[in-house]
């Protein structure tokens, strides 16, 4: 980490040739990765890297250097470089005051003070669970891993933040063959947590481990998933991937700002049913998208996106805001000290309604139900997205029945958010690393129970099912 | 000086009586970013790090440094052979011997790389976005168009005696606009790569964005059905990527590939024939030696339909009695090598993108997809969003979008009944033409 003076000293370099902003964020990120697979251990990883990124924003441009490399002298040369500052010896100095806000995450084992013996056992666990749940199930890969950061930003607003950040995620991955075919079954859990996590029952190897291998055998017993238009429940142990790709990116606001997203200028309009309210929270205890501070020193905070079906606010980073004349919502984030933040979502939501489940699930003649979906990806300018489900079953007559395997469905965003017509009093949380412009940052989405009343299911027509 | 870091820490890891290897490597990169005709972004990085494994009484570690002084490669070696010492023994995990072969010669850099001035790169960026606006007036929302050069050195040693490194240079360009029409917007994509900036051609990139966003214009519904498809060379290579995962040596060894037990079988139509060429020349992938210092070949995976190979590094090579292949591969220097494909093509085959289509007669040409990430390259199943343009008695005619194709990549193989002329390639190792397939179950509204 760099000192309080040195920071100073580089924002007085940053800021001594007509910068609009800048800011300093430094980065020091302790990472430990075990993998078991096929019951050896494929990686066994620990490390440390420390880096700094500079940025200087002049009129409409953005200038930014990362390095990694140690020397302050260096760093000094490189804000020297990017700021074009011909005199050195002749800059205001610059003052910083540390800004606090409310910790959001309580860490009460670091993970760091783990041994990799006992984060081993996990894995050793979660594979022996795995396979005693059947003779079926012929692999398992279980993986491991910790992240901690210490975040420094220091802004040409005179703030200095500092942020810890500590990550920990575990995934099961159960493959079952049976006669030549081979499915598999992936449970993965994470939080803004020490290793205090994997003492709740919902988070440890035993439940994951079961889960996992419940999923790939089923899949064994499963069939194709038709192919066309159907109706489609999502249950809210799908995970909210859906909110994420139908309307989550769309509103970032570095796409609303170009113009190419579906959502752009529609501040105040109506965008979905009014059953339909979303936010993006970043404040939320120990979740995977919480932070104190963004990546650019905002705090964060509870964003409402949809009331009501009603089109309220758009995520911000600085950049975007300024560029709107908003206020930036805490949303600017980055991979790391080597990318300029742009807005991205935190914990996104639809907010839950009033209806039981059941009664959803009871509604349906013929479609299908989705327990659980996988990745998703969107295409911001249509509004056109697809999410993968990865344990879904059709529904005959309002019950759930058979299982249904690989299949993803494709639909418009504002199109599924106006038609959606059930929701339930439910919540279900899913946890992802979201990928946009080459940077992958820790999210997580949440959805109630809902009712799609028609969307394209990518399955396999009754021709080539026979 | 910095090419000794590796040196030193063979020393040091002799010096701790361990085997092992470093795996250095030093980059430079800058970005330009311009936005609806204005530069806005300028971003330079600099990484150099050094991943160092560490083989002691039958286990191994792994760790990583960005410091490359002596003191501290021998801490990243004891926190290595700390972590060994926790971890069971891993008889599966071995050091490459020194290989007998000579290293490939072969251009991967662009000596002339430093000539191009900062202001030529910054032509070249607003140059992609002119060639997209010059398409067509509808072309008007411009998210970013983007130039991005970046050099490496990579250096490996090994206690086992391998010594190598190479630099390579690349410049890529991208472009992302879309076309409006009254209430219809759809976005076009579209990037190339060279050795250098002086080598890349920006407006051509623009033009094929604004071109495919043009394209999509005016899209109409699909009856679901099953139908002939062609995937043109942008989503042959996506999908090649997936498949590429299943010719993985250990993840066949593990039983977690469509191809196992399937050596010497018929795994696609008889049209295909896969390679791997780690050494070709004019390859977005090629480089002198893999991430173990093992030299890059020409492996053929698959012959006129027969599996006859796989990807293999030292250990997996070494657990199935063959010679590595020159597929070790890492994620930059924080993590050991695995396994994965360098430039991985289809042989092509002599028809004309229109040729396809005729012989095709009633269709769907897909241009774009959506998911590729969720394909399953275990079970091979897949079910993606795409889009494209229809045909019907072998002309191509308006464009279709939000549907869905879905089947199993070595039924697709299977399927695959003409292969185009059209071979390209793209950043990252991939190499495609266009692709005709029957029978594809194609899902719409």
């Amino acid at each position: 980490m760099l000192t309080h003076e040195q920071c100073e000293r580089l924002l007085s370099l940053l800021t001594s040739t007509g910068a609009s902003y800048a800011d300093v964020f430094v980065e020091r990120r302790e990472l430990t990765s075990l993998r078991l697979d096929a019951q050896q251990i494929e990686q066994a990883v620990t490390g440390t890297e420390s880096g700094v990124g500079l940025r200087m924003v002049r009129g409409d441009m953005t200038y930014y250097a990362s390095t990694n490399l140690g020397e302050f002298a260096d760093l000094e040369t490189l804000a020297r470089e990017l700021a074009a500052v011909s005199d050195p010896s002749a800059l205001q100095p610059f003052l910083l005051r540390e800004k606090t806000a409310a910790e959001r995450n309580s860490i009460r084992i670091d993970p760091r003070t783990i041994s990799f013996g006992e984060k081993l056992q996990l894995l050793q666990r979660a594979d022996e669970t795995a396979r005693a749940a059947s003779e079926k199930i012929t692999q398992v890969a279980a993986s491991y891993s910790d992240s901690v950061r210490d975040i420094l930003v220091a802004t040409s607003h005179g703030d200095l933040c500092f942020d810890h950040r500590v990550l920990v995620t575990f995934v099961v991955h159960a493959m079952a063959s049976d006669n030549g075919e081979i499915q598999s079954g992936r449970k993965v859990v994470s939080g803004a947590e020490g290793w205090e996590f994997f003492e709740r029952a919902e988070n440890q190897p035993e439940t994951l481990a079961r889960l996992a291998s419940q999923v790939a055998l089923r899949n064994l017993e499963a069939g194709n998933a038709p192919a066309g238009t159907f109706p489609v429940v999502l249950s809210s142990s799908a995970g909210g991937t859906m909110v994420h790709e139908a309307c989550g990116h769309g509103l970032e606001g570095d796409f609303v700002k170009q113009g190419m997203s579906v959502y752009s200028g529609k501040i105040g309009e109506r965008v979905a049913s009014d059953l339909i309210t979303v936010i993006d929270d970043g404040t939320l205890p120990q979740k995977r998208g919480t932070e104190r501070f963004d990546d650019e020193g905002v705090e964060t905070e509870r964003v409402v996106l949809i009331e009501r079906g009603i089109l309220k606010r758009y995520l911000h980073s600085r950049k975007s805001a300024a560029e709107t004349n908003m206020a930036p919502t805490g949303n600017g984030r980055r991979e790391s000290f080597r990318f300029v933040p742009i807005p991205r979502m935190r914990n996104t939501i639809i907010m839950p309604g009033e209806q039981d489940p059941a009664d959803i699930i009871a509604s349906v003649d013929k479609g299908i139900f989705v327990a659980e979906m996988g990745g998703g990806e969107v295409d911001v300018v249509s509004g056109n997205f697809l999410f993968s489900i990865t344990e879904g079953f059709l529904i005959e007559n309002g019950r759930i029945t058979k299982p249904i395997r690989g299949a993803s469905l494709i639909g418009n965003g504002p199109e599924v958010l106006s038609t959606i017509d059930m929701i339930g009093r439910d919540l279900g949380y899913s946890v992802g690393t979201c990928g946009k412009d080459g940077q992958g940052v820790p999210v997580a989405d949440a959805q109630p129970t809902l009712r799609i009343p028609a969307i394209v299911v990518g399955g396999i027509t009754a021709r080539e099912q026979s | 000086m910095i090419a000794h870091a590796v040196d030193i820490a063979i020393e040091e890891l002799n010096g701790f009586g361990a085997a092992g290897d470093a795996y250095h490597l030093a980059s430079e990169s800058l970005e330009l970013t311009v936005a609806d005709g204005v530069l806005e972004k300028q971003v330079a990085e600099k990484t150099e790090g050094i991943g160092i494994r560490a083989f002691f009484n039958g286990r191994v570690g792994f760790s990583y440094t960005t410091s490359l002084a002596r003191s501290d490669l021998r801490a990243a070696i004891e926190k290595a052979l700390f972590g060994a010492r926790q971890l069971p023994p891993d008889p599966d995990t071995i050091l490459p011997r020194r290989p007998r072969q000579r290293y490939a010669t072969i251009l991967t850099e662009d000596p002339l790389y430093d000539a191009a001035t900062l202001d030529s790169k910054v032509d070249l960026v607003h140059a992609i976005e002119r060639g997209a606006r010059a398409v067509d007036p509808r072309v008007s929302k411009f998210q970013q168009s983007s130039f991005q050069e970046t050099r490496t050195l990579v250096s490996i040693a090994s206690t086992n005696g391998i010594r190598c490194s190479y630099r390579s240079s690349r410049a890529y360009g991208s472009c992302e606009c879309a076309a409006v029409d009254g209430n219809d917007s759809q976005v076009g994509w579209s990037s190339g790569w060279a050795l250098s900036a002086a080598q890349l051609d920006g407006a051509a990139i623009g033009r094929e964005a604004g071109t495919r966003a043009v394209q999509k214009i005016g899209a109409d519904a699909w009856a679901t059905r099953s139908t002939n498809v062609i995937l043109d060379p942008w989503v042959t290579s996506g999908i090649m990527a997936s498949l590429a995962e299943a010719f993985r040596g250990d993840q066949v060894l593990r039983g977690k590939s469509l191809l196992v037990g399937k050596m010497g079988q018929g795994v696609a139509s008889r049209i295909v024939t896969l390679i791997d060429d780690g050494c070709k020349t004019d390859g977005s992938a090629s480089a002198i030696f893999d991430d173990e210092g093992w030299p890059t070949q020409r492996t053929v995976l698959v012959e006129e339909g027969v599996l006859r190979s796989l990807l293999h590094n030292a250990s997996s090579a070494e657990r199935l009695s063959s010679e590595p292949t020159g597929n070790a591969a890492r994620e930059g220097f924080m993590t050991p090598p695995k396994i994965g494909p360098t430039n991985f093509y289809m042989i092509p085959g002599e028809h004309s993108p229109e040729a396809l289509c005729a012989l095709a007669g009633e269709g769907v040409l897909i241009t774009e997809t959506m998911g590729l990430h969720t394909i399953d390259s275990v079970t091979g199943e897949f079910s993606i969003a795409a889009s494209g343009l229809r045909f019907s008695r072998g002309v191509l005619g308006g464009p279709v979008n939000g549907i869905a194709i879905a089947g199993n990549l070595i039924d697709l193989l299977h399927r695959v009944v003409a292969l185009g002329s059209d071979l390209r390639t793209f950043a990252g190792g991939g190499i495609a033409c266009s692709t005709l397939v029957e029978g594809i179950s194609v899902a719409g509204r």
